[in-house]
């Protein structure tokens, strides 16, 4: 029986190359923690071999990724809820970021976290934000809003530049 | 520095590691669609004996059609043929979902015994988003200050159809959820289709944080969804139930997978054939509330 493995072709290498940082960023963003990261990370270029969709553009092939991580996050998120976790040793450092940003990203839901970083990161406008994430830009921009306020005391701008 | 540079600031340094992306590579030259071929072959040869089997003995052809037969093969959602339904029309200020900072914990028919005061099967014949404006008293900001607050409830009309659990439900009646929109659009709950609503009682006041300084918070109806995180199981145009994998009574023995997009959010549902649900339903309905009531 021919061996009908995911074959990673260059193509598909190329492909997680371009979107590794993007992805992981993003994963991160989310949930906040480098082991989860990791597991989002493999399942979306899983995910991307077993459908191997294709893209009208570029932007669309983009737009296709960043979905598709907030929803591997989401999904893992859930079923995170279904188990019992022990808090770690305070004691054993971890290789997180520690920055004066932490403490603020830390208080965000992980819906936020994925608005926030969507707009301030990947520097989509709200509109792209909401067909990105079927959300309605009024939901976005309300996230948004209600996401800089947990975070007012680190942000200087403009409240109305979205 | 601004804020924008200073997340900048913070994300740039986080990065795949090459040992990760190696093994991200690694796995996916693992073959895992061997046991896809194996599946195959058996489909095509129970399908060669069954042909077989139909045409050797043609007096059995009629005792074999007059058994309900249920495919369980899996089936894509755009293919499972649903009710033809209009979502709540609104205007553009109310949003697609109602937001919340608090965690969810994941649904299990266990939990059902705890608060759920019904199971009903019912038609949702209207449906409308209620606003409320209300203030609450905090002193965070001045002393006796208040806080502005502007909610949404998702209000639906349903004509009850079947009663599987609960007393006194009316033929008609009204449920209203404060949370709303928690899953992909697909499965926004529709005026014109058919569900089977667990329901709790979520008091007469919608919930809120703080003490009330004033508006109105007094909600349509005390009734609510049991668990409005997940798509609702939906009865189908075929009589048949799309039901979440939460629904571990439900969901054992003879039903369908339903896939959906890799892009659309909800991973386990299935497709429950009509000639099961209710002895199904009944089952839970006796292990969960029948038993905690003796």
């Amino acid at each position: 029986m021919a061996n009908q493995s995911y074959d990673v072709s260059d193509c598909t290498e190329k492909i997680i190359e371009k979107y590794a940082a993007t992805v992981y960023r993003l994963a991160y963003a989310q949930t906040r923690n480098r082991f989860d990261t990791d597991d989002v990370f493999q399942e979306v270029f899983i995910r991307y071999c077993r459908k191997r969709p294709v893209f009208a553009s570029c932007e669309h092939e983009k737009a296709w990724f960043l979905r598709v991580t907030v929803n591997c996050a989401k999904t893992l998120y859930f079923s995170r809820l279904k188990h019992i976790f022990v808090p770690l040793d305070e004691s054993i450092v971890s290789d997180e970021p520690q920055d004066d940003l932490t403490p603020y990203l830390e208080k965000l839901s992980p819906d936020y976290r994925a608005v926030v970083h969507l707009f301030y990161y990947e520097g989509l406008s709200t509109d792209e934000i909401s067909k990105l994430l079927r959300r309605k830009p009024s939901t976005v921009r309300m996230q948004l809003t209600r996401a800089r306020r947990i975070l007012k005391d680190i942000i200087e701008e403009d409240l109305d530049e979205f | 520095m601004s804020f924008k540079e200073n997340y900048h600031k913070h994300f740039d340094g986080i990065e795949p590691s090459d040992e990760l992306i190696e093994k991200t590579k690694a796995r996916l030259n693992v073959p895992l669609r061997k046991k896809n071929h194996i599946f195959a072959y058996s489909a095509v040869v129970c399908s060669v004996l069954v042909l077989a089997a139909i045409c050797l003995f043609p007096k059995n052809q009629q005792n074999i059609s007059s058994e309900a037969v249920f495919d369980t093969s899996p089936i894509a959602i755009e293919n499972v043929e649903r009710t033809p339904g209009s979502p709540i029309s609104t205007d553009s200020d109310i949003p697609a979902n109602s937001a919340s900072m608090t965690d969810i914990i994941a649904f299990s028919e266990d939990l059902l015994p705890e608060h759920c005061v019904a199971v009903i099967e019912g038609k949702i014949v209207n449906a409308y988003y209620k606003e409320y404006k209300y203030q609450t008293y905090d002193d965070k900001f001045e002393e006796n200050g208040r806080l502005n607050h502007r909610e949404y409830s998702a209000v639906y009309e349903i004509e009850t159809e079947r009663v599987f659990f609960g007393q006194d439900i009316p033929s008609t009646i009204t449920i209203e959820n404060q949370f709303f929109g928690f899953c992909d659009e697909v499965f926004y709950m529709q005026i014109g289709r058919t569900y089977v609503l667990a329901l709790c009682n979520a008091g007469e006041n919608i919930s809120f944080v703080g003490e009330l300084a004033s508006g109105n918070v007094k909600r349509e109806s005390p009734l609510a969804l049991f668990y409005p995180f997940q798509p609702q199981i939906e009865r189908t145009a075929s009589g048949d139930y799309i039901v979440c994998g939460g629904w571990n009574t439900l969901v054992s023995g003879q039903c369908r997978e339903i896939t959906v997009d890799e892009d659309v959010y909800w991973d386990k549902l299935y497709l429950v054939p009509k000639a099961e649900f209710d002895s199904k339903m009944n089952l839970l309905i006796k292990s969960y509330f029948t038993a905690s009531s003796d």
